[in-house]
């Protein structure tokens, strides 16, 4: 089947993100194709580039962009939601003149027409973290 | 075709899960993730809409890490790779959280 | 196309939530699909005339419900009996909205390709 997910909840801070990667994962062992994977709210927190986890806790951050990047998948934050709470790519940031860009590589950044996308070209859209 | 109902919150903690209860239909599945496993072990007056005709997943992994289990309750574990398959076999999904 | 159904459970002004879904509601609008938008649980209170958040120095998301119109959503619900369980069973409600109970709100939801609740 063609799944995508809908991400929502900061890691850490909620389950839903965790849920939503060991979902993930499973969906690819299980031979299913993962169309897109969209952050929304909270959920673009995820796609943090410049978060530092202790040792001893799990780096969501690094294994989403970890599990993005093996798997080759679409990753989208949604562009409402990064930009209010500070998720921003380098051309955000020089739009925006904000000192940094925080988003990482391993994710775009694009509207919720993404989302609407998704649900015509998947046959299964699951949300996590709401 | 059929509704997979996703509850993920404490039943003890919001009313997500009697939420769900108003809406599942004869034919749906209802799956308990996260903090929503603690509800495993409700009394069956509690969960009475969810008949025969309703089956009723936890999901093992959130069971094992607080350590509980379904045994002897209405509900069936289930894995991630389970969980994936539930959510092909229904039509859609529908989070209560 | 496909037939998506929202389910707006959060009440106005204490969560982003209300906003979240009507964003989803709009956009799915902009791309024809077959939306039902229903207001169920604390959503009900969305749809109170007369929200004044100005105190909170908060946008009124409720405003933008009137807008629904021009986007072709048309197929807006609310559950009698969240109204009731309220106490909002005689209020007057801010925009068009057909009642419905739950057996009708099971019908939407079984016949929806894919349901989004927050």
């Amino acid at each position: 089947m063609i799944i995508s997910l809908v991400i929502h909840g900061a890691p850490g801070a909620t389950q839903g993100p965790q849920t939503a990667l060991s979902f993930c994962q499973a969906a690819l062992d299980a031979g299913h194709q993962i169309y897109r994977l969209f952050f929304y709210e909270d959920g673009v927190h995820n796609a943090h580039a410049l978060s530092v986890w202790p040792q001893d806790e799990r780096d969501l951050n690094n294994d989403w962009a970890s599990l993005v990047r093996r798997n080759n998948l679409d990753a989208v934050v949604c562009v409402a939601s990064a930009l209010k709470r500070g998720v921003l790519n380098e051309e955000e940031a020089a739009r925006y003149e904000k000192q940094a860009a925080s988003l990482d590589s391993a994710f775009d950044i694009s509207g919720l027409g993404q989302w609407v996308d998704a649900c015509l070209n998947s046959d299964r859209v699951v949300s996590f973290g709401v | 075709m059929s509704t997979l109902h996703i509850v993920n919150k404490s039943p003890f903690r919001t009313d997500a899960l009697q939420r769900c209860l108003a809406l599942v239909t004869p034919g749906d599945s209802v799956i308990l993730i996260e903090d929503a496993v603690f509800g495993v072990n409700l009394p069956a007056l509690d969960i009475k809409p969810l008949g025969d005709d309703v089956a009723c997943y936890a999901l093992s992994e959130d069971l094992t890490a607080r350590s509980l289990t379904a045994a002897d309750t209405r509900f069936q574990t289930t894995d991630y790779a389970g969980f994936v398959t539930l959510v092909c076999e229904h039509r859609n999904s529908l989070c209560h959280g | 196309m496909k037939t998506l159904t929202f389910l707006a459970r959060s009440g106005p002004h204490g969560s982003s939530k209300p906003k979240a879904l009507l964003d989803m509601v709009l956009s799915a609008a902009v791309f024809e699909q077959k939306i039902n938008y229903i207001f169920i649980d604390d959503g009900v209170y969305q749809l109170l005339p007369d929200q004044d958040p100005s105190r909170l120095a908060a946008k009124n998301v409720s405003a933008a419900l009137p807008a629904l119109e021009l986007y072709g959503v048309d197929k807006v619900y609310v559950d009698t009996d969240s109204l009731q369980k309220r106490g909002l069973a005689a209020r007057q409600l801010l925009i068009p909205a057909q009642t419905c109970h739950a057996d009708e709100i099971k019908t939407l939801i079984a016949d929806s390709d894919m349901v989004f609740s927050l």
